[in-house]
């Protein structure tokens, strides 16, 4: 049985419809053509370039089992990054490369045949297909081209200059969102004092985020973010040592990462003393 | 493929749609041509509608 692959290339999209139904391939075909073509022309509207065209032919070796090997090619003068194909696949034997250039009502007839069906509406659809082939323009178009089964094209050039381009010129920028409701209770504090900091960045920590522990590492990271400070090991160390902070116990003894939470007494100095 | 129905044999055919974008790669294998149909209608009509 012959099978038939009907491929779609625009941008970095590409599509493959692979089937052993003749005729939904040559339905199907038409409908991406025809919106190739309507797309194409909505989009080089006032572009007004041209570019060459270029059409190839490559073999395709598959396991089939007609002796028989068709290709051919279907040139748009679409838009530019828009490819179509639609191919049928018959196997086997290696030929040279022939250069066929071509338009789908070539292809549909050059399928029939093979079949040796004889449909009167395939000719309808021939006579479709040429209109809607003649009235392509030529813009910034590539060609059509075959496409070997076994290996895949990169990205197109447009691509990598875009990628190089952003590598040079980065213009990401990390967020710096501050937390309103801590800043809040920071400043209600009115206090610039780090121990206190680290007291009322715990408390926000255990009441507002619901965290049933804390590491040094998230209660810096709130602190930097909203006030571009840091505690180090010998304050924390200093709350321990008062018992406002203790160290929770690793139970699993796997984790790398000391965790802490704030004690009732810590959470009454957070009340009554700052 | 010939499949067997109330002992006649019928042809089956199988349908493969593939579609890649940068390293995303997705591909549907059916039987049922109404709905991979209706998968090509669907990324087609988004494709062209992405200028």
């Amino acid at each position: 049985m012959s099978r038939y692959a009907f491929t779609f290339k625009k941008d970095d999209i590409f599509v493959e419809f692979i089937t052993t139904d003749k005729e939904i391939v040559e339905k199907q075909f038409q409908v991406w053509v025809a919106d190739a073509d309507d797309y194409a022309r909505g989009h080089n509207q006032g572009k007004g370039k041209r570019e060459n065209e270029k059409e190839e032919a490559k073999p395709q070796n598959l396991q089939p089992s007609n002796p028989q090997e068709v290709s051919s090619q279907l040139t748009t003068h679409s838009s530019p990054k828009i490819e179509a194909t639609a191919e049928e696949f018959i196997p086997v034997k290696e030929q040279s490369p022939p250069e066929v250039l071509d338009k789908a009502s070539t292809l549909l007839k050059t399928i029939n045949t093979i079949q040796g069906t004889d449909k009167a509406n395939s000719e309808e659809q021939i006579a479709n297909s040429n209109v809607s082939l003649q009235g392509m323009s030529e813009s910034n178009d590539e060609a059509i081209q075959k496409e070997d089964f076994s290996t895949q094209e990169a990205p197109t050039s447009n691509f990598e200059a875009v990628l190089e381009q952003s590598i040079e010129n980065p213009t990401f920028e990390p967020a710096k969102t501050q937390d309103k409701v801590f800043l809040n209770l920071v400043h209600s504090k009115n206090t610039t004092d780090k121990f206190h900091y680290l007291i009322i960045t715990a408390y926000y920590l255990s009441e507002f985020e619901k965290l049933q522990r804390f590491s040094l590492k998230q209660i810096n990271a709130k602190l930097m973010q909203n006030l571009s400070e840091a505690i180090d090991h010998s304050t924390l160390q200093s709350a321990i040592n008062q018992n406002f902070v203790e160290l929770v116990p690793d139970l699993t003894g796997v984790s790398d990462v000391a965790e802490y939470k704030l004690t009732l007494v810590g959470e009454e100095f957070f009340a009554n003393k700052i | 493929m010939l499949t067997l129905d109330k002992g006649r044999k019928i042809m089956q055919h199988e349908y493969v749609f593939k579609m890649k974008k940068g390293d995303i790669e997705i591909e549907l294998k059916s039987d049922d041509i109404e709905f991979v149909e209706q998968q090509l209608n669907k990324w087609r009509e988004d494709i062209m509608q992405k200028g």
